[in-house]
């Protein structure tokens, strides 16, 4: 193996459960650098889960994440997104009283080791125009721009985007899609947690397909497609 | 033993007592998301009330009851559509509206001082008349028994509105999901004045008793009931009215025992109870989460 | 500019003003409601304890100048310690969000009140029998070290308002997991923030008590102390540096002229400026200016 091809993320036989629900019940996987790995599952299989583990939002009950070849089980969030790790929250988190500028400034002065320009950020996510708004003040898309923008302004190799595609509309999407995949080809790995078919298959190179906790399926999406246990999980979910 | 038992017993009683004082802030914050931290001051108001009607009128403060309640409810409505639906437009009103009710119980404080002077009040326990009571070998005064079955008969009414009546389902399926239950249509605002109402004039009745249970009448004795008030239903568990019972019960016993065996350290219980339970188990005995990050 | 000011006001009103007492009390509140914004203004966090601090800074300069015979600034200095450590002991608190956090504050400040003046610990803290200190008398130094107080106070908070850690606070109020996610140590800084809060409000209690010499544990733990500092902060403006001084000045200059007397007046004027501000001017005076576009500090 090539050290590009090694993985940056290792996620190994999570398990992790809320009273008695099992939310994480032995899923594996990882991604290498450029890749971008599509998850996928009906709702409560434990997606999102998956990205609050790995970010550090709580800990595990069993299992081993390793980011470039180091275990951060134990790690707390901010330490992790120094690392490189970053994500996109399902409903947009931006710091509403603050501005788009002092947004991204933020994270660019904590978050990473290589400080990222903040203006070159907006210009590549869109909002230098807005650059001096409130976030508060932005609709849902825009504040789903910013909180990606605050993401790559902490210099991430890891970066976890969760349904970032909904409630965008066509040309959104488009962008968006766009805007993945140049991330990859610059060598940041992509999870990308998505409900919609078509926006997982235009942006990924491979899906898991969780279900319970477990991993359902792991290759192609269009194989996913004709595998019975998927269809199953989707229909009968 | 006979001091032991003498504890636990009065521990019963103060605690079936206690839960009446605590159950309308839980009643409020269950609904509305409020924490009324005028909530103290309702109860002085209350306690005021049965003292003027027994120094003024004669009457036995058991007559303040039906007086107090009609009252307090015609009080709160008004007082909810005046404050509340401002604030829950507003962003933070959980915050928000701490802040509010704290003003309001700095001015019914202030309004009490005017109004009832700075003196201690109290009514004189003798008032259910007859020698104390003779329970399992042990002598408790009638005052006692008459607040711990009021606290008991307080309770099972706020139940029984909850679970037998058609505003107290509407109340329920409010307090746990303050927008489904709007789709469905209920009207959110008239039941949420009515609970909070009821929330009022719950302290109001607790008041009447608390010459005999808690101490002297004054005006500054709000905010110390307050702190009280939250520490039996953190204990028991926010948002849940009848889990106020069994807070109202753990606070009275762990009063009782203290004053029995460390008197005086027993002003510091309801505050280092408080603390404990927020940091060891912030969701009482059941589910609602109060820690962030 | 608004620490010169207020610093060369309070040098020389002095000699044309003769109420020292007044100006003393102007000057702690400012200070106190500084600090209060430290921690609410750019954290979020309401401490409705918060006179837990001016207390235990109150008792803990007396106490060494009692028993060790500490002269009056190292005291001073070190009731500002006592509140950090009692501050450092109620950092799993921040576990709780929003109002909890208030109420529980609240409840160590009042149990910290009751250990204090506890008959059983007379031989230590003189329980309810009160501090005096005519050993160390001396008004006018403590005026001096107050103004220095409140100097230190609007230099922290000006630096917050400017600085990156203040930004980083501003990103917690906002939103902590987000900040999280911004690489923002939360827990560090949150702690940092509190605990410079309760620095101030310790060496203030420290100040007031070496100015009066004589005081109970009910005058250093009393509530109101920690309600006018929030109804300053509330009414001038959270966040900034000008809206708190400027909620002093107005609301405890009016304290003054209505409120010394008859108390309740002002404890009445008080809960309806609260509810009113809650209700139509959450953002204090500061937010108007601010809405015509006026940069405030």
């Amino acid at each position: 193996m090539s050290p590009d091809t090694e993985p940056v993320l290792e996620v190994e036989d999570l398990h992790k459960h809320f009273g008695g629900l099992k939310a994480l019940d032995g899923i594996s996987f990882c991604i290498a650098p450029g890749e971008i790995l599509g998850l996928a599952g009906p709702n409560g299989s434990g997606k999102t889960t998956c990205i609050n583990a790995i970010t550090g939002v709580f800990g595990l009950d069993s299992g081993a994440i390793r980011f470039a070849g180091k275990t951060i089980n134990r790690l707390p969030t901010y330490r992790r997104v120094r690392l490189g790790i970053n994500r996109s929250f399902q409903v947009p988190s931006p710091f509403l009283g603050l501005s788009v500028m002092e947004n991204v400034t933020v994270a660019s002065v904590y978050g990473g080791n290589k400080k990222r320009d903040p203006d070159h950020i907006l210009e590549i996510t869109g909002l230098a125009q807005i650059k001096d708004r409130l976030a508060g003040s932005l609709n849902s898309s825009q504040q789903k721009l910013l909180d990606l923008a605050r993401a790559l302004a902490t210099d991430p190799r890891l970066l976890l985007v969760d349904e970032i595609g909904a409630g965008l509309n066509p040309n959104e999407l488009a962008r968006m899609t766009d805007q993945l995949r140049a991330l990859a080809a610059q060598g940041i790995a992509l999870l990308v947690v998505e409900h919609l078919m078509d926006f997982l298959d235009r942006v990924t190179d491979r899906i898991v397909v969780m279900d319970a906790g477990k991993e359902l399926f792991s290759g192609q999406l269009y194989e996913a497609a004709e595998d019975p246990r998927v269809v199953e999980a989707f229909l009968g979910g | 033993m006979n001091l032991l038992e003498y504890a636990l017993l009065a521990g019963l009683f103060y605690g079936l007592y206690f839960a009446l004082v605590g159950v309308g802030l839980n009643l409020i914050f269950g609904v509305m998301r409020i924490i009324n931290l005028a909530h103290g001051d309702f109860l002085m108001l209350g306690a005021y009330g049965a003292f003027y009607l027994y120094h003024l009128l004669g009457w036995n403060p058991l007559w303040a009851i039906p007086i107090e309640l009609v009252v307090f409810l015609l009080i709160g409505l008004p007082l909810y559509y005046l404050l509340v639906p401002r604030l829950q437009k507003s962003g933070d009103p959980e915050m928000l509206s701490f802040i509010l009710f704290f003003g309001l119980s700095q001015v019914i404080e202030a309004a009490a001082v005017f109004v009832f002077s700075n003196n201690q009040r109290s009514i004189p326990a003798s008032v259910f008349g007859g020698a104390p009571i003779n329970i399992a070998g042990q002598v408790f005064p009638v005052s006692w028994i008459v607040s711990a079955a009021v606290g008991l008969a307080g309770i099972g009414l706020i139940y029984a509105y909850l679970y037998h009546s058609r505003p107290g389902r509407a109340t329920r399926a409010i307090m746990a999901e303050r927008s489904e239950a709007a789709a469905t249509g209920i009207s959110v605002n008239r039941i949420s004045a009515l609970a909070f109402g009821i929330g009022i004039a719950a302290a109001a009745l607790a008041g009447i008793f608390s010459p005999f249970m808690i101490g002297a009448i004054e005006p500054s004795m709000g905010i110390g009931i307050t702190v009280i008030s939250f520490a039996i239903i953190v204990i028991g568990s926010l948002g849940n009215p009848i889990g106020t019972l069994l807070g109202g019960l753990i606070y009275g016993e762990a009063l009782m025992l203290m004053q029995t065996y460390l008197a005086s350290w027993s002003e510091l219980l309801p505050y280092v109870l408080l603390i404990l339970i927020l940091l060891v188990r912030p969701t009482g005995l059941l589910e609602r989460a109060v820690r962030s990050a | 500019m608004v620490v010169a000011i207020t610093v060369l006001a309070y040098v020389f009103i002095p000699y044309g003003y003769n109420n020292q007492f007044l100006l003393f009390n102007m000057m702690m509140y400012m200070a106190l409601a500084q600090g209060l914004n430290i921690i609410y203004g750019y954290t979020g966090y309401l401490p409705f304890g918060y006179v837990g601090f001016f207390g235990a800074g109150a008792y803990g300069s007396a106490l060494v100048i009692i028993y060790l015979h500490w002269s009056p600034f190292p005291a001073v200095l070190l009731g500002g310690l006592a509140a950090v450590l009692v501050g450092m002991l109620l950092i799993p608190l921040f576990r709780l969000s929003g109002a909890y956090f208030s109420i529980a504050n609240l409840a160590a400040a009042e149990a910290l009140y009751y250990i204090i003046a506890n008959p059983h610990l007379a031989s230590v803290t003189q329980g309810p029998y009160g501090i005096s200190l005519p050993q160390v008398y001396d008004p006018n130094a403590a005026y001096w070290t107050m103004l220095a107080i409140l100097v230190f106070a609007l230099i922290l908070s000006g630096l917050m308002r400017r600085s990156r850690f203040g930004l980083a606070l501003g990103a917690i109020r906002e939103n902590p997991v987000s900040a999280e996610m911004a690489g923002v140590n939360v827990v560090r800084s949150r702690a940092i923030a509190w605990l410079l809060s309760a620095f101030i409000a310790g060496v203030s209690g420290a100040a007031f008590g070496w100015y009066i010499s004589v005081f109970y544990p009910e005058t250093v733990f009393s509530l109101s102390i920690t309600v006018f500092a929030i109804v300053f902060v509330l009414f001038g403006g959270s966040g900034t540096l000008l809206g708190p001084l400027v909620g002093t000045l107005v609301l405890y200059g009016a304290y003054n002229y209505i409120g010394i007397s008859t108390p309740q007046y002002f404890q009445l004027t008080y809960g309806l400026l609260i509810i009113l501000l809650v209700l139509f001017l959450p953002s204090g005076l500061t937010s108007l200016l601010r809405k015509r576009g006026i940069d405030v500090p």
